[in-house]
């Protein structure tokens, strides 16, 4: 009879499994243009500002050159240059020249000067280069903070030389997923990919707050991604280990975000507004756990007295 | 002396009038189209893209925004971040979009093709760089295009009615070709709409498949831990 009863009970678990749907999902974000150029711009404006700090600091110039590179290139040109013939030619011109300015000590205002003129440009670009229905549209905009936010988790992982991708949610350790786990320390190796990061998750947050403003409607979200936004960047300030880092953004901030702003989320290669691949197989999991208590239960049945 | 001032007075009189006939019109300067008015230490220039303006021509309204004064007044970039422009016609108004010109620093522009003769304006509201720029600012009157049509559309008699014959004969094809089009596009959009419906469809299909076979699964499972269980059972009790 208890024999019974506990395979029925473990039936019921494993169809419990089968039912239950958890909120973590494996997020990979659709792709769109327009957010990617918002974001674009925002990263660019970022590495400029973060340049400020360091006028005369060759080895760090050196750094945000290369950043400033991979975020606007030749094609970011062409593709300006389509739209608005000035600024394909004004941007890229205008970041060399704050580069070259930031490689002399003394020059802080110029580069001050050079930085204002820069994010002018840049903050021109994104009318030109996204229609307006886009840039009204709060999807596209909390899209592209978490763009944003994929930098700032890539340049994380490269600062603590992390070995896994931060940006990967099937690598986290699942322990940390309730957020019950220790936070521990981590070494800093690269002092610039770290203050890079913070800047960019910074600018996340400031890019977040604006779409909060915009979205009153949807407030208890709002809270809820504002307070995971503070956390994460105590955590980044807190030199927190990798996997505190990618809990914070993917489980107590991403499922929010793509809940309250029907964030599309790519699946083999397509993209499906609203739909999600479960990280986690938990019914399979659950099933392998009913199977070990069965085995244990059969094995040491007359231990335990049925 | 009598002789000499016949002949020196006309001559002299006929030198200012070539003068003033021949040297005026390059001394005469066009009238400024474009309106520049000062707010603290901002200069706004306000004008239409192409001048003179006639209605149902595609045109747009011109803003420059400098910094300082005279020649040494500098663009000022992104200028128009916390300004909203509207254009007004009588007493209705439209927000337009300004995009940054391709040619000049601190220029913006917005399409517009102004369908009415008469006076347009442009009402601004907000600040650039923190100076506040609230005003209404008229732009040149725009012109009826029929001052430009030749020969004139109001003529008579039988090229009349041939050219009538003839617009209709467009007309019947043009509304055969947009009906046509118009039918193109709906069946487009019908297909558009039925693949992203079967690509739900194939996407609820998967999910119902994936619950069906975990159920399966759960189901087999559970089976099996039973049927341990009993035969467990039946060897205790053998």
């Amino acid at each position: 009879m208890n024999s019974r009863l506990i395979a029925i009970l473990l039936a019921g678990i494993i169809a419990s499994g089968l039912i239950y749907t958890h909120p973590a999902f494996a997020h990979n974000f659709g792709g769109d243009e327009s957010a990617s150029w918002i974001a674009k711009m925002t990263e660019i404006k970022t590495e400029a500002s973060i340049v400020a700090k360091h006028v005369g600091d060759n080895a760090a110039i050196d750094y945000y050159s290369d950043a400033l590179g991979e975020y606007w290139n030749a094609n970011d040109t062409k593709e300006m240059g389509e739209k608005n013939t000035l600024l394909a030619q004004e941007i890229p011109a205008t970041i060399n020249k704050t580069l070259d300015d930031a490689r002399q000590s003394g020059m802080q205002s110029l580069v001050n000067d050079d930085i204002t003129k820069l994010s002018g440009y840049l903050d021109e670009s994104v009318p030109v280069r996204v229609d307006k229905d886009k840039l009204d549209n709060s999807t596209i905009q909390a899209l592209a903070v978490t763009f944003v936010l994929k930098e700032a988790l890539e340049k994380y992982g490269d600062s603590i030389n992390s070995t896994t991708n931060l940006n990967d949610m099937s690598q986290m350790q699942m322990d940390n997923m309730s957020g019950g786990s220790m936070m521990m320390t981590s070494t800093i190796v690269d002092q610039n990919k770290y203050e890079n990061s913070i800047g960019l998750a910074s600018a996340a947050q400031i890019m977040f707050n604006n779409v909060a403003a915009k979205n009153p409607d949807k407030s208890d979200a709002n809270t809820t991604v504002s307070t995971a936004f503070t956390k994460l960047l105590r955590d980044l300030n807190g030199k927190a280990d990798a996997n505190t880092i990618m809990t914070d953004i993917h489980v107590n901030l991403h499922p929010v975000l793509i809940d309250a702003y029907n964030l599309p989320l790519s699946s083999h290669g397509t993209t499906n507004p609203g739909s999600a691949i479960p990280e986690f197989p938990l019914p399979a999991l659950l099933i392998v756990v009913s199977i070990a208590g069965v085995i244990a239960a059969t094995r040491l049945k007359s231990r335990i007295g049925f | 002396m009598t002789r000499i001032n016949q002949i020196l007075i006309p001559s002299v009189f006929l030198l200012l009038l070539a003068t003033i006939v021949f040297v005026s019109p390059i001394s005469i300067k066009p009238a400024e189209a474009h309106i520049t008015k000062v707010f603290g230490n901002y200069l706004v220039q306000v004008g239409w893209s192409n001048e003179p303006v006639y209605t149902g021509l595609v045109n747009g309204a011109e803003v420059t925004i400098k910094k300082g004064s005279g020649d040494s007044a500098k663009p000022v970039i992104n200028a128009l971040k916390d300004v909203q422009i509207s254009v007004k016609y009588g007493g209705v108004t439209k927000p337009l979009d300004f995009l940054p010109s391709s040619m000049v620093d601190g220029q913006y522009n917005a399409p517009l093709i102004p369908t009415r003769v008469g006076t347009y304006s442009l009402v601004f509201k907000g600040t650039v760089e923190g100076q506040a720029i609230d005003t209404e600012i008229v732009l040149d009157d725009v012109a009826s295009v029929a001052a430009l049509n030749f020969p004139s559309s109001t003529g008579s008699g039988s090229d009349n009615s041939a050219s009538v014959g003839q617009i209709n004969s467009l007309a019947n094809q043009l509304t055969n070709d947009v009906e046509e089009a118009k039918n193109n596009a709906d069946a487009a959009a019908k297909s558009v709409s039925n693949v992203a419906e079967s690509f739900q469809q194939v996407k609820d299909t998967t999910d119902k498949l994936y619950l069906i076979s975990m159920t399966g699964i759960g189901i087999g499972i559970a089976g099996i831990v039973i049927a341990v269980i009993s035969i467990n059972k039946n060897k205790k009790q053998n």
